[in-house]
């Protein structure tokens, strides 16, 4: 072991410390921050770096640094394999598939690398695991069944690979899972069921679904959960007709929906206080009227959603919502403090609506493209939020015409608390006829932002 | 409220009063204070006085932000936090960053720990050249020349 610190005696000879007065463990892990690129390279350096890189913790390659894929598959091996009982503690790859490798003849497509290199991450407590697939021939690889043994793994990244389904929860051990980021990855809905509750930490999970996809079901059920983010892929045609998405997250803090494809969702249970951001249609074309069955979806949907504290949400989903008022009455969204909506000229019958179930709205940033010269918003009644408790409203549009001007002379006249009315930079040129208008609450600044 | 005071002692001598949310900031420091010197001064042999002083800079920083503003600091006081580690660390020589970073080892402040490994890695190594690496970190090369061509190829790749 090298020595650690310099003495300074008496501090007569102050000794300057450089790099090499690092025992190698330090070396290690300052190597531990590059690719494994640059962490070989150091091996170049003198005798004492000759094989310092084998004992780094962290490995970061990628395939394409390769000229032969074979080199590759033994470079990795080297790795694994050279301190077994070292703590692997990140392990990123991307890793090419091509064809030329099928086709090279010392390739024997049996000897599966992907299976040996996870057992051995397996034996090496791996805690950060990050493996993307590049395949030029949209053919993906299964992710070992020995990932579902990884009894330490932390953080697990996936790009463009296959999850097999465990055999059961119980033959899933991976206690120490807190966050699950899998992007493009193919999966029967069963995976994730299994899965997610065999991760009694987790608390971040986020899914890019693909437009491929083939599983009916996302389920998503946690006691420890605290943020998930779902994006499905638009796809033209797609390959499964009715995608549920279920969600029973009582710790949720964060959710974040962005799905125009998903039939269904049935959201069981979401933490009070949530933030949350909602692209959802349900599949639904605009303007349709709602089923009877989807009517009760989009009530059950928007009730789980009652509780939230600050909400972003899309045309599409105000688009649904506003058909379904047309049948019966929002929740009220007690919680609610802030808001961002997306509306269009449409939707703008639904806006006084909306607000008026925010009674303890705080803040509102209204994003809008153009208005037709018809007045934007009639208030049939002035909704609760106005009069006590929205302070600051924000309205963001890339034009303006006379409605946006009518839309802030709404807010200006009527709100009692408003502290300040932003407005974009398309207001610029009617901002003298705005801070004309007589304001309601008096001590208001009007900015442009 | 009576914050507690912790007492801590250099190599050459001098004296830091720190709080105590200061100095637990560093695992290792509650093990001493449980193992000898309870309410006394507790001597840290590896660690001079101007890195003590560094250390404590960095710890005093990182523990207002940590319980400011009731809990969860908000983002623009992380972006701050991350300036300021900039800052802190660029205004250091080569000499006082290692001693720095033993010292964080041996205290075991694994975020300060962290920054200086990924300062090093990031400002002496990454992106040089081996004679360049060699040149800014004052490595002397004991290769003979057929070794290090034997230690290049072994790794071609990574030459490129």
């Amino acid at each position: 072991m090298a020595k650690r610190g310099v003495e300074e005696k008496n501090s007569s000879s102050k000794r300057r410390t450089s790099l090499s007065d690092l025992p190698d463990s330090l070396l290690c892990h300052i190597l531990s921050f590059l690719s494994t690129e640059e962490s070989v390279r150091s091996s170049v350096l003198a005798q004492r770096w000759r094989n310092i890189w084998l004992k780094v913790p962290a490995f970061n390659l990628d395939s394409t640094q390769f000229g032969e894929v074979l080199d590759f598959v033994k470079f990795v091996d080297t790795f694994l394999e050279s301190e077994k009982e070292l703590d692997l503690k990140r392990f990123r790859l991307v890793y090419h598939h091509d064809e030329e490798l099928l086709l090279d003849e010392d390739f024997d497509e049996d000897d599966n690398f992907l299976d040996s290199w996870m057992d051995k991450l397996v034996e090496r407590r791996v805690s950060h695991l990050d493996v993307e697939l590049i395949s030029e021939f949209n053919e993906r690889l299964c992710m070992p069944m020995s990932l579902y043994s990884c009894n330490n793994l932390v953080k697990l990244n996936l790009y463009n690979l296959m999850l097999d389904i465990p055999e059961s929860e119980s033959a899933v051990s991976m206690p120490c899972v807190k966050s699950m980021h899998l992007n493009q990855v193919g999966y029967e809905g069963l995976v994730l069921q299994r899965l997610i509750p065999s991760y009694p930490v987790i608390e971040k999970l986020s899914i890019i679904r693909g437009p491929m996809e083939l599983s009916d079901l996302t389920c998503v059920r946690s006691q420890s959960l605290k943020r998930f983010t779902l994006e499905v892929q638009r796809e033209e045609h797609k390959v499964v007709d009715d995608h549920v998405v279920e969600i029973d997250a009582p710790k949720l803090e964060f959710l974040s929906l962005q799905d125009h494809s998903s039939e269904t969702y049935i959201i069981h249970c979401i933490g009070s206080s949530a933030v949350v951001q909602i692209d959802v249609n349900f599949d639904l074309k605009p303007g349709s009227s709602l089923c009877s069955s989807e009517r009760s979806m989009v009530h059950k949907f928007l009730r789980a959603l009652s509780e939230v504290k600050d909400m972003e949400i899309s045309y599409a989903t105000l688009e649904v919502i506003h058909g379904f008022s047309k049948l019966e009455a929002l929740p009220q969204f007690y919680n609610l403090t802030w808001l961002k909506a997306s509306f269009n000229e449409s939707l703008w019958e639904l806006l006084p609506t909306f607000l008026g179930c925010c009674p303890n709205l705080h803040t509102l940033v209204l994003e809008y493209e153009s208005l037709t010269e018809a007045e934007p918003m009639k208030l049939s009644y002035v909704p609760p939020c106005f009069v006590s408790s929205l302070k600051f409203v924000e309205l963001l549009t890339p034009v303006t015409g006379t409605s946006s001007q009518i839309l802030a002379r709404c807010f200006l006249t009527n709100c009692s608390v408003l502290q300040e009315l932003t407005l974009s930079k398309s207001f610029s040129n009617m901002i003298k006829q705005i801070k004309k208008i007589p304001k309601r609450s008096t001590r208001c600044k009007i900015v442009i932002d | 409220m009576s914050k507690k005071n912790i007492v801590l002692k250099s190599s050459n001598g001098i004296i830091f009063e720190v709080e105590e949310a200061v100095a637990l900031q560093s695992e290792t420091i509650p093990y001493m204070i449980e193992d000898d010197c309870a309410n006394d001064t507790i001597p840290l042999a590896n660690v001079t006085g101007d890195i003590l002083a560094l250390v404590i800079e960095y710890c005093k920083k990182h523990v207002v932000v940590a319980d400011g503003d009731g809990g969860g600091s908000s983002s623009s006081s992380q972006e701050d936090l991350k300036n300021w580690d900039a800052q802190f660390m660029n205004d250091l020589d080569q000499s006082k960053i290692f001693n720095l970073l033993l010292a964080a080892d041996f205290l075991n402040i694994k975020t300060l720990f962290d920054l200086t490994c990924q300062f090093v890695a990031d400002t002496m190594i990454k992106g040089k050249s081996v004679e360049e690496v060699r040149r800014t970190l004052n490595i002397e090369k004991d290769y003979t020349s057929e070794e290090e061509a034997k230690a290049r190829q072994e790794n071609e790749w990574a030459f490129k």
